[in-house]
């Protein structure tokens, strides 16, 4: 998009942000250009994002590749069945040499956590997430410790194998700001990637190009982005129009407009821009609903898809264009 | 109704059938009026006549291109509510009026509508000159053309016509000051909303219709009139008497004379004719009416006697040739005369009050009080000295001396103390009616404002049509803010001109992708004008001239391809026609 048209107001220092992190994610993840801006529009929202794909396709090597260059503290958790609560947030343990019990931190105390494949975790693990996802904060032993900030979780699921699985209730997965896949990369991708990969992993050179503080910095200046009155509306609408679709048996929470409003100004941010655009909504409208919206049985088994019925909510609310919203501008 | 008559073959069968249409509605809503003006079911008639030599004009006007066809449509929208307000006015005025004598309705009708016609097509006239005064040119147009039909009938001595221009007046004189108060505003708007060939097309529609209008008001009356005194068939014949209003002194045959609805108001007792307007304004049927009759013309010939009697007293004073005997003589005739009114105007509304109501016996004790009839005499005798040698006033009744005394009473007809009498006429609720019309004008002016530089969202339509840049006035008037926004919308305008309009769900710059990829040009300008109106629609503040510059270098390109692409679709459209051929 161009900017040059614009007045002396945009949030440069987060385009600018943008613009390096991107250069230095794509050093380990080529051609994923758009996978790279969404993990980046979770960051500067300040939440946290589930990734659905097969594996191999880098959904680590994203979160490693994000920690690394806003130089945060990056943890992994291999979610398995037989994994508690505690190997999450942190235990306490008794230390012969004091005569005390001391807090041992879990993977939560990071900037970035990865919990691969959550959906084989127990429901008693996931639900463990979800205070320091939604608080940021962990409860140990009756003790209330903030996790470190920023602190972004990544989720991922493998969406053809659901044998010995525990798919995530509802409460979990409002939580994730975005749903997103990478998906396989093209052939000069790939190959591309074998010369990138061929002496050694380009993640051990990955150096930071940012710091935690700036990443605080530039998400307060996301929030201050101006969403007009008319986008606010359209926000709304396009939320409730989720909920009143007559193929879906669950639209979108409150929490879903709130997730699209903090993505389309994170995006306009991103873009340069102190104001958002009702393309910004559009662009987050599928990562944003395509979790938080459950497809009703039959219309599942007629071979229709979320993706569809979001495309379907999107065409059937009017965009904030024309004299009724100008009407309203200038007030 | 979305007929367009340009469009149109002929007056072909949908043409008549609209008509009729139209015909028919002003029936059902004149009906009613009819019935309570006491118009015979002729008054439907007339509703349908009327508008049917209003849209034969306007179908005229349109076809041969004076007028162009919306605007036609637009003020047929108009002249119906003012047709309807002639009508109420037309049933008001046939409260007071028995129009047998003269079908004086239509008329009234006619001279209502075309005076407002006339004064709309005035002030848009102005408004096509000086959009700046349009609306200051409306209302004082308003004022004038209603002044003038005031005047007019004021001149005819048309009493209730009088009385309804003067209520109208004084609406439309709220309403004009109203719309004063609007007026720079308003004028803008205006004059965007129909340009000046708009505005120029209007008035010579108005003028058209206005013409029509009052050509056909004026055939209607004649043309009864010669129906009902031709020798033409017995049912023709029937119906045209049967278009006059009901006369309750013709049918009881009271000595006024035969029934006559030609010529019946030039051989009739102006006194006795006065008298029976008097009973019809009571609201009576007509059994009530020939009861009451005779009980009334005693009244009168008792209150011309009593007259005669002053009336000989004060010329034998004014002579000098009166003795002190004959003066009391002449007083106690007075005084019995008197006493004898006296006991008459007593004695009718208890005798009245077996066939009347409450209400119709309180109306007919003030109008005894305030003796109708006298006015009547006074034209009468006016009539009767001018047609005296022709003997028209042959079945007038011998007042000798009544001559003498409605002189000084016509002298009183022009004054203002006869304007204040015909306003006490005037039914009690139609004085309500002005200051609920200005109620109205301040309710809707109080909805009408709004923050500066936002347009009106109704008028969005026509604003679409105008293109901010070809206009310099407009231009410098408007806002940079107002300036994008009408300029974007021109371009919806011209993408639906197209075939390629914005779809609901899309946004500003992805419409604006979609249309350059249509129109076969480089999106950069068009993403510039996208960007401007993005910038004036989301962005917080407001955008500064600069941005209005930077717009119009973006826009002229992206206009010249739009213009391209329409030039071609025609051409495209010219050839598959002449294929087709």
């Amino acid at each position: 998009m161009s900017t040059e048209h614009l007045d002396s107001r945009p949030v440069a220092s987060v385009a600018t942000a943008t613009r390096r992190l991107t250069e230095n994610i794509e050093r380990v993840i080529v051609g994923k250009r758009q996978a790279v801006r969404t993990i980046l529009v979770a960051l500067f929202s300040d939440g946290h994002v589930l990734i659905e794909d097969v594996p191999g396709v880098a959904k680590t090597m994203l979160a490693r590749a994000l920690a690394a260059s806003i130089g945060g503290v990056f943890k992994r958790v291999q979610c398995t069945p037989d994994l508690l609560p505690s190997d999450i947030t942190g235990l306490s343990v008794f230390n012969q040499k004091s005569g005390e019990f001391e807090f041992a931190p879990g993977p939560a105390f990071s900037n970035v956590l990865l919990a691969d494949e959550i959906n084989r975790a127990t429901p008693r693990t996931q639900s463990a997430l979800l205070e320091c996802m939604a608080e940021h904060q962990v409860t140990v032993d009756g003790v209330t410790r903030p996790v470190p900030r920023p602190f972004q979780v990544f989720a991922t699921q493998n969406p053809i194998e659901f044998e010995g699985t525990f798919p995530l209730p509802e409460a979990q997965v409002d939580r994730f700001l975005i749903k997103m896949s990478i998906g396989y990369p093209s052939a000069a991708d790939e190959g591309q990637m074998l010369v990138r990969l061929q002496m050694r992993h380009p993640i051990e050179t990955v150096e930071p190009v940012s710091s935690r503080e700036e990443v605080l910095e530039l998400q307060a200046q996301v929030r201050r982005v101006f969403v007009h009155a008319s986008v606010r509306d359209y926000v709304v609408r396009l939320i409730q129009a989720s909920r009143s679709h007559p193929d879906l048996a669950l639209g979108a929470s409150p929490r879903g407009s709130i997730a699209l409003f903090r993505t389309a100004q994170a995006v306009a941010a991103m873009d340069g821009l102190d104001f958002v655009l009702p393309e910004h909504v559009k662009d987050m409208l599928p990562g944003v609903l395509a979790h938080r919206i459950i497809l009703r049985p039959e219309v599942a088994l007629q071979g229709r898809t979320v993706a569809e019925v979001i495309e379907q909510i999107d065409r059937s609310v009017h965009a904030p264009v024309g004299e009724k919203w100008d009407g309203g501008r200038r007030t | 109704m979305t007929w367009r008559s340009s469009e149109e073959p002929g007056l072909g069968a949908e043409a008549l059938l609209h008509v009729g249409a139209w015909a028919l509605l002003m029936a059902g809503l004149t009906y009613p009026l009819g019935v309570i003006g006491r118009f015979q079911p002729a008054m439907p008639l007339v509703g349908g006549l009327l508008v049917t030599g209003f849209f034969v004009a306007g179908a005229v006007a349109a076809r041969s291109g004076w007028v162009s066809a919306e605007d036609e449509s637009r003020q047929r929208a108009t002249a119906l509510v003012f047709i309807l307000q002639g009508f109420v006015a037309a049933a008001l005025l046939a409260r007071d009026r028995p129009v047998g004598e003269d079908p004086v309705i239509p008329l009234a009708v006619g001279m209502l509508v075309t005076g407002n016609m006339v004064a709309w097509g005035f002030g848009w006239a102005l408004a096509a000159a000086s959009p700046g005064w349009a609306s200051l040119a409306t209302g004082v147009s308003l004022i004038l053309g209603s002044a003038g039909i005031g005047v007019a009938a004021k001149m005819t001595g048309e009493r209730p016509v009088a009385q309804v221009v003067v209520l109208w007046s004084l609406a439309v004189g709220y309403l004009a000051l109203a719309r004063l108060a609007d007026t720079r505003r308003q004028a803008a708007h205006d004059h965007v909303r129909f340009g000046r060939e708009a505005a120029s097309s209007w008035a010579r529609g108005s003028m058209v219709m206005a013409a029509a209008i009052l050509l056909t008001a004026w055939l209607l009356p004649t043309t009864w009139r010669w129906l009902a005194g031709s020798q033409l068939t017995p049912a023709l014949r029937q119906v045209a008497a049967g278009m006059h209003v009901y006369d309750a002194g013709e049918q009881a045959g009271s000595g006024l004379g035969e029934q006559q609805p030609g010529d019946a108001a030039r051989g009739r007792d102006p006194e006795l004719m006065a008298l029976q307007r008097a009973i019809n304004s009571l609201g009576v049927n007509r059994d009530q009416a020939e009861t009451l009759r005779p009980l009334l013309e005693q009244v009168v010939a008792a209150d011309k006697r009593l007259r005669a009697e002053e009336m000989r007293e004060r010329e034998r004073l004014l002579r000098g040739a009166i003795t002190e005997e004959e003066r009391r003589a002449a007083q106690r005739a007075i005084a019995e005369a008197r006493e004898k009114y006296a006991q008459q105007v007593e004695q009718i509304p208890s005798r009245a009050r077996s066939f009347l109501s409450a209400d119709q016996a309180a109306r007919l004790r003030r109008l005894i009080m305030n003796r109708p009839w006298r006015a009547g005499a006074a034209t009468g005798v006016g009539t009767g000295r001018a047609e005296g040698g022709s003997g028209a006033t042959s079945r007038r009744q011998p007042t000798g001396p009544g001559d003498e005394v409605s002189r000084p009473s016509r002298d009183r007809r022009g004054g203002t103390g006869s304007l204040f009498q015909q306003l006490r006429g005037v039914p009690t609720w139609v004085w309500v009616l002005p200051p609920l019309v200005l109620l109205a004008v301040v309710i809707a002016m109080g909805r009408r404002r709004r923050p500066e530089g936002v347009p009106a969202t109704p008028e969005a339509t026509e604003e679409q049509i105008v293109d901010v840049f070809d206009h310099p006035e407009l231009l410098a008037r408007l806002s940079p803010q107002e300036i994008i926004v009408r300029t974007f919308r021109l371009l919806m305008r011209y993408g639906e001109m197209l075939g390629r309009g914005r779809q609901q769900w899309e946004s500003p710059l992805g419409y604006g992708q979609e249309l350059a990829s249509f129109l076969g040009t480089g999106d950069e300008k068009m993403r510039e004008v996208c960007w401007a109106y993005c910038l004036a629609a989301y962005a917080p503040g407001q955008p500064d001239r600069t941005a209005v510059d930077g717009l119009r270098e973006c826009w002229r390109p992206v206009k010249e391809a739009i213009m391209r692409k329409m030039g071609e679709a025609r051409q495209r459209a010219s050839n598959d026609e002449y294929r087709v051929r």
